[in-house]
């Protein structure tokens, strides 16, 4: 495998993790959103 | 299709025409879990106190014609609901919780060998008049008592379906299947024998007793069992108390000496693979991408997976055992000077496992003032995930030396570092329950468990499905962690590359200016840029201080050097000469972390539980500060502490 074709290949690798964590931090904002939207919470019985 | 095949399809088909929802409940440590586990195939946490089902879980099988559902809903003593988790009981049962179909039938779960109290909770479930099963579980420990239950006179007394099953050794289940199959066509329990409210509680156990004279044979006993003498002695005050640190001790000891060859063995393989990598790959960004980044960085916190069973894996024995019910019995006295009881410590002892489970389990606490205080104080309980951190700095800084002739002085530093964060979050609670959280501390109530032989089926799959977390973890968050610290530590190269240092080229990456403008920060704590840059990292998951260094270590290709922890301790200063990292500092730094709120799941799950919204944003963000000041000012007296009493820093 080429110096250049391994560099492509990690960009790719790096650029999927990016991606892969800002996926997880969106979905983690949207779910905290929706929990919230739903009056969601301690004592509300929707646990 | 064949003739064959569309009639098996049919009769597939035609099996579940009718689907029933079943709601599994009863008092706390009635054996519920296990049997939801036996009855589904579903394997889920069980533990010998109360409270541990925090939340409802939810499973499935298929019965002749009926696709049975069954709930497994927090244990209660009464239907008059007190805490948050006995609410979610009431609520299902009662039809009255949002998104949650009501239950067709349910299943009291009643300990056959505590009768006459889980009867209490029985007769208000059969007062409802809905279609309703007994599951008279534990069959097995009453025989082994010499009590005889005449099922037949229980079913004559109560009025419903009684079925003797042992869930452990999985002993009337098909009956049980059966007879929950079949609950919707019998006679429903008769509403009109009501027995008044829980104020009425004689009346209610004058009938209870009545029922059980007429069942139940008990061949007396003129000697106190042996439950009782061994409770004389873990319920001491004082003996107890021995007890329960000497029971520490021994776990962290076994922690080291167990776990040693089994992440040695897995060291051997990420060395391997290593090897690997770089004979079938050219130098270039790839294959230092896979050393470096992923076996660096993935690899390095692998290593750590040994010791995080084992934890589990005691703490499930130790509960599974029935004596973490004891060991808060025993703290209750302990802590009820510092404004909570002994129902906090479950929550807290859970918290040496994962902070966020450990904050959901405070809904077994009653009263707000004490749950919050034990909420707030709950992350300062080691969790599992610092675990890696305080191994790697105490073998890299620690000697391996015996004290005493029995423990080594590793395993009691680590021990030191859970006491340390336990001491913390009793002070700390002490100052909540004192300043912001003030109220009266309430009695304790907990049931004391027979003591049992854990159930190693139960505590394999327990430990399992924590390795599969771990493993899950490592994989997604800390793989594609490591994957950007690789390319931050390695970019923008410079312009000569053959003529730097891997040091110096390291300086002058991304991670190295990020690490610069970190280190003023860091510096009084007597922190270099890399450890700085490490502990922001961390903020992700704890585990990911230990990927990051690996990564930052093992940013070259060469695959045979030494370990991350001999790499620290060889560490020198490429101006001075002087070692990078001491002892002084390494302690410092798991100070640091005892301390430090470094995980964004536990920040969301108390935001979750103190009210959501800006009421709990504010609750979190207190949390977060108070540990941060503290973690800072901890380990800036440490180092500094250290450096006036003479003892070395670093370069």
């Amino acid at each position: 495998m080429t110096v250049t074709v391994q560099r492509w290949v990690a960009i790719a690798l790096v650029a999927g993790a990016a991606a892969y964590l800002a996926f997880r931090a969106w979905r983690n904002w949207r779910n905290a959103r929706k929990q919230k939207a739903d009056g969601c919470g301690p004592g509300c019985g929707c646990h | 299709m064949t003739s064959g095949g569309a009639e098996r399809a049919t009769r597939e088909s035609e099996r579940a025409t009718r689907s029933l929802r079943v709601a599994l409940v009863g008092n706390p440590n009635s054996g519920k879990s296990t049997l939801f586990n036996v009855l589904t195939g579903m394997k889920q946490r069980v533990a010998n106190f109360p409270g541990v089902t925090v939340e409802h879980a939810e499973g499935a099988y298929v019965y002749e014609d009926a696709r049975i559902t069954v709930l497994d809903l927090p244990g209660s003593y009464s239907v008059s609901a007190q805490s948050p988790d006995e609410a979610v009981a009431l609520d299902v049962i009662l039809g009255r919780k949002p998104g949650v179909l009501p239950a067709d039938v349910i299943v009291v779960v009643v300990d056959a060998a505590n009768l006459e109290r889980n009867l209490f909770f029985a007769s208000q479930i059969l007062e409802l008049g809905l279609p309703t099963v007994i599951a008279l579980n534990r069959m097995d420990k009453a025989d082994a008592e010499d009590t005889r239950i005449d099922v037949p006179e229980l079913i004559h007394g109560l009025g419903v379906v009684v079925i003797p099953v042992t869930a452990t050794r999985a002993r009337g289940i098909d009956r049980l299947r059966h007879a929950i199959s079949s609950a919707t066509s019998l006679p429903l329990p008769d509403p009109r024998a009501a027995l008044g409210d829980d104020s009425d509680v004689e009346r209610r156990y004058a009938w209870i007793d009545s029922v059980v004279e007429r069942s139940v044979v008990r061949r007396q006993r003129d000697r106190r069992s042996v439950t009782d003498r061994v409770d004389a002695v873990l319920l001491h005050s004082v003996w107890g108390l021995c007890v329960f640190i000497v029971v520490l001790l021994v776990v962290f000891q076994s922690m080291f000496t167990i776990a040693r060859p089994l992440a040695d063995g897995i060291q051997w393989l990420v060395t391997q693979a290593g090897a690997f990598t770089v004979n079938v790959l050219p130098a270039g960004d790839l294959r230092s991408l896979l050393t470096g980044g992923v076996l660096g960085g993935v690899g390095s916190v692998l290593v750590f997976l040994p010791q995080i069973a084992l934890l589990f894996f005691f703490i499930g024995l130790l509960e599974d055992s029935g004596y973490m019910a004891r060991a808060a019995f025993v703290m209750d006295r302990y802590m009820r000077p510092l404004g909570l009881q002994g129902r906090s410590f479950i929550p807290l002892v859970s918290g040496y496992a994962c902070a966020v489970p450990a904050i959901m389990a405070t809904r077994t606490i009653q009263q707000r003032e004490e749950r919050f205080a034990t909420i707030m104080v709950v992350p300062l309980i080691s969790c599992s995930a610092r675990l890696p951190v305080y191994t790697l700095l105490i073998a890299a800084f620690v000697p391996a030396v015996t004290v005493g002739g029995i423990f080594g002085l590793q395993s009691l530093t680590m021990l030191g570092m859970y006491a340390l964060g336990t001491v913390a979050a009793f002070v700390s609670a002490a100052i909540f329950r004192r300043t912001l959280l003030r109220s009266d501390t309430r009695a304790l109530i907990i049931e004391l468990p027979r003591y049992s032989m854990p159930s190693f089926r139960v505590l394999a799959a327990s430990v399992w499905q924590r390795i599969r977390i771990f493993l899950r973890l490592a994989g997604t968050v800390i793989f594609a962690i490591s994957l950007l610290l690789w390319a931050l530590a390695r970019y923008p190269q410079p312009d000569a590359p053959a003529n730097v240092t891997h040091e110096q080229q390291l300086s002058q990456s991304a991670l190295g200016h990020i690490g610069h403008a970190i280190e003023p920060i860091v510096r009084p704590l007597g922190y270099d840029w890399k450890l700085g840059v490490s502990m922001v990292a961390s903020f992700a998951a704890r585990e990911v201080f230990v990927s990051t260094m690996g990564t930052i270590y093992s940013a070259g290709d060469d695959v045979h050097a030494p370990g991350l922890a001999e790499r620290l301790r060889a560490e020198r200063s490429a101006k001075s000469g002087a070692l990078v990292y001491t002892p002084l500092i390494a302690v410092g730094l798991m100070t640091f972390y005892v301390f430090a709120l470094m995980c964004t799941s536990t920040i969301a799950i108390t935001v979750r539980e103190t009210g959501g919204g800006l009421r709990g944003g504010a609750w979190a963000a207190l949390q977060f500060v108070y540990m941060f000041v503290l973690a800072y000012a901890a380990a800036f007296v440490v180092y500094r502490g250290g450096l006036l009493l003479g003892l070395g820093g670093g370069a």
